[in-house]
């Protein structure tokens, strides 16, 4: 019987074991040819491979890593600067730029007239709040 | 018997390639039987346990630098030899149970009946191997963990601590799967 006992081990009987063993033993010998083979194969395998990486290298890139994800998670979105409306902001210039232009160009031939007629209609209308005055002077 | 490595291990870059390549030979040389047995009757196939005897010390040599002389070599090879036939096991279960059915029926390259001992009778002995075939047959319907503890108990005749620290659980776990897989085997066998 197996050892039951807190201090006694389980056993087989002593031939049986024994048998075992040795059966064990046979059934994994083998003969040299397939120790020096399994070598070479092992040191064949071995020398194919890149070398082992040290540890600390592969913690300091883990830990760079690590540093990386956690400030772009924990960077509030809100202090971002916001991209300035680069469109319209462009578009206001643009439009300003064209009428300094204008200005400066001064008036086309073509419309000469009718910037004499403008400028009749803007004399005109400085001189008729001193006929409204005279109208009220009158009554 | 058990070599320790934690100079190895600590070994600076640069001098470590050098330093291991012979070292390490001298240690494959001195465990590959163990590990390849123990493979063996894990996995009861030849193939498997060659392959995965040279994954071992691949793996052993892979991982050198984080070898800290915590166990001997000797358990850190076994617990790697263990953690790969469990997942070959794992992962190609239902080959495996063909494997075994074709082991049983072919063996391992050796006579089926073979006599233990030149002494024996005739008749002894065909009854020793196949009362030997029959205890190997009550092993492999073992649990997976029962078998790695039976196979390292009374095929390598390590110490109830070491089988511990080679799979990695408690010695009075270690003693309890034991006794389940003796107790199994001799009510099978009818010892």
């Amino acid at each position: 019987m197996p050892g039951k006992g807190p201090d006694s081990l389980p056993v087989l009987p002593a031939e049986l074991a024994s048998s075992l063993r040795t059966d064990a033993l046979r059934r994994a010998e083998r003969d040299d040819s397939f120790w020096m083979r399994q070598r070479s194969q092992i040191r064949s395998r071995i020398s194919r491979r890149p070398l082992p990486r040290r540890q600390p290298m592969r913690i300091a890139v883990a830990g760079a890593l690590v540093l990386f994800i956690a400030v772009l998670l924990t960077s509030p979105a809100g202090q971002h600067p916001s991209p300035p409306p680069r469109v319209a902001a462009d578009a206001d210039q643009q439009l300003l730029v064209a009428v300094e232009h204008a200005l400066a160009a001064g008036t086309p031939e073509a419309l000469e007239p009718l910037t004499l007629l403008v400028v009749s209609s803007s004399n005109s209308n400085d001189v008729e709040p001193i006929s409204h005055k005279e109208q009220h002077h009158e009554d | 018997m058990s070599l320790s490595l934690p100079a190895l291990a600590a070994q600076p870059d640069d001098r470590s390639t050098a330093l291991s390549a012979a070292d390490f030979d001298q240690l494959v040389c001195r465990y590959q039987r163990k590990v390849y047995r123990v493979l063996l009757l894990m996995l009861k196939n030849p193939d498997d346990a060659d392959h995965l005897t040279q994954e071992c010390f691949l793996r052993a040599y892979a991982t050198m630098s984080t070898f800290r002389g915590e166990c001997s070599v000797e358990t850190w090879l076994l617990r790697i030899a263990m953690n790969l036939a469990r997942d070959h096991v794992r992962n190609r279960r239902a080959g495996f149970w063909k494997r075994l059915l074709r082991l049983d029926a072919e063996g391992t390259g050796e006579p089926s009946v073979d006599p233990p001992s030149p002494h024996a009778s005739p008749e002894r002995a065909l009854l020793a191997r196949e009362q030997l075939d029959a205890v190997w047959q009550v092993v492999d319907r073992l649990s997976g963990r029962q078998k790695e503890v039976f196979v390292l108990r009374f095929v390598e005749e390590m110490e109830l601590k070491d089988i511990a620290a080679v799979l990695k659980l408690s010695t009075g776990t270690v003693k309890a799967q034991l006794f389940r897989a003796v107790t199994r085997v001799r009510e099978e066998v009818g010892r």
